[in-house]
């Protein structure tokens, strides 16, 4: 996400199109996260029925950073593989080991689930405005 | 376009004289509309003021350039490093020039870049393709990026299609494409919106000499007034 202009050579298609911020930035990032959320709708809907309102939170906190973490790397490298490398470090220390605060898809967090859901949310945020901020200062200056 | 609308606000009391209210009434209604449209084309002049561009290591590559470039087609010939690609990338507002400004119909495109870029058709000297995607959903993808709506866009993609001469192969990825295939879904591109200004960056650099032939007829079939052409002339035996 957000590498595909700058590994097949489109960027100049692109850069010169009118309003390509809302319309293909956004559109990637909502694209990422659709893929997202039904990757993890059986989770999502287990937790739904069970009633689990913290562990939703959670979920939906994970499935937000996801998407926004790899706009945001696949923006300032112009590559994929920051993010599969990251992606698997953060899969084998996070649910894999069931390391509380890394855990993105939130069933280690016990007792501090809202507070590491509402840290991921903020991570998640702070991964668009940057590569917005990136994205808008490669507009013009290809 | 001024006097002809001109002259049909002349002619608006001969159909008042008539009596005919609502003859007149869809007379006024068809002077405004022209007008409203011709305010909407008139202008179309773009402006370029004392551009230079330095890169990186203080390599001057474009130094107080000053054009006024109105409806027409205008050729840019230089040799390579002449700075043509990179005046070019500004007036398709993705350089930022050094010092100087860009005036399209007045409007500073470094403040206002979309006032431009929604008017612009831009092929770039070099750009690549998505090569699993076919000639139609790569068209298609790129007008969802310019804000096409999807019925006009499906329209415009079927047009220029067949205008490149593509609908034998535009249902297939276009890694398999040869470099003139490539370079004609370049220009289907750059005509999506139908474009005020047309700018391409050496069009026929790596095709070989039937395909130059090809794309010069397509261009000039593709082009029509008023549009303002830049054309960048590097090869001009081949023009």
């Amino acid at each position: 996400m957000g590498a595909r202009e700058s590994r097949f050579s489109t960027r100049q298609l692109l850069f010169c199109c009118a309003n390509i911020l809302p319309h293909q930035l956004l559109g990637c990032f909502l694209a990422g996260l659709s893929v997202a959320f039904l990757t993890g709708a059986g989770t999502a809907a287990r937790l739904a029925i069970a009633g689990n309102s913290l562990g939703l939170l959670a979920w939906l906190a994970g499935a937000l950073l996801l998407p926004s973490l790899a706009l945001f790397l696949g923006v300032l490298s112009g590559t994929s593989k920051p993010f599969e490398g990251l992606l698997t470090m953060l899969w084998y220390v996070g649910p894999m080991s069931h390391t509380p605060g890394l855990d993105f898809t939130g069933t280690a967090n016990g007792s501090n689930t809202i507070p590491y859901a509402l840290t991921l949310l903020a991570l998640t945020v702070a991964f668009l405005v940057f590569a917005l901020a990136l994205r808008t200062s490669q507009l013009r200056s290809l | 376009m001024i006097t002809f609308v001109g002259g049909a606000i002349i002619n608006a009391p001969v159909a008042l004289g008539t009596g005919n209210f609502v003859v007149s009434l869809l007379v006024l209604l068809s002077i405004s509309l022209r007008i409203a449209l011709s305010a909407k084309r008139m202008p179309m002049q773009l402006t370029v003021e004392s551009l230079s561009k330095n890169y990186r290591g203080n390599v001057l590559a474009l130094s107080n350039v000053n054009l006024t470039l109105r409806p027409g087609v205008l050729g840019l010939l230089g040799p390579n490093g002449a700075g043509k690609s990179t005046l070019m990338r500004i007036l398709a507002t993705i350089t930022r020039p050094s010092s100087g400004r860009v005036l399209w119909n007045d409007s500073d495109i470094a403040k206002n870049p979309n006032s431009l870029r929604s008017s612009l058709g831009y092929l770039p000297q070099d750009f690549g393709v998505y090569p699993n995607l076919s000639a139609i959903e790569f068209l298609d993808y790129l007008a969802a990026v310019k804000g096409i709506p999807a019925a006009a866009a499906r329209q415009r993609i079927n047009e220029l299609i067949a205008l490149v001469n593509l609908a034998d192969a535009a249902r297939r990825p276009l890694g398999g494409y040869s470099g003139g295939m490539r370079q004609r879904v370049g220009i289907a591109q750059a005509l999506l919106n139908d474009p005020q200004l047309l700018i391409v960056d050496e069009p026929t650099a790596g095709l070989d000499p039937e395909e130059r032939v090809r794309f010069r007829n397509l261009l000039s079939r593709a082009v029509r007034l008023p549009l303002v052409v830049v054309f960048d002339c590097y090869r001009f035996a081949d023009r």
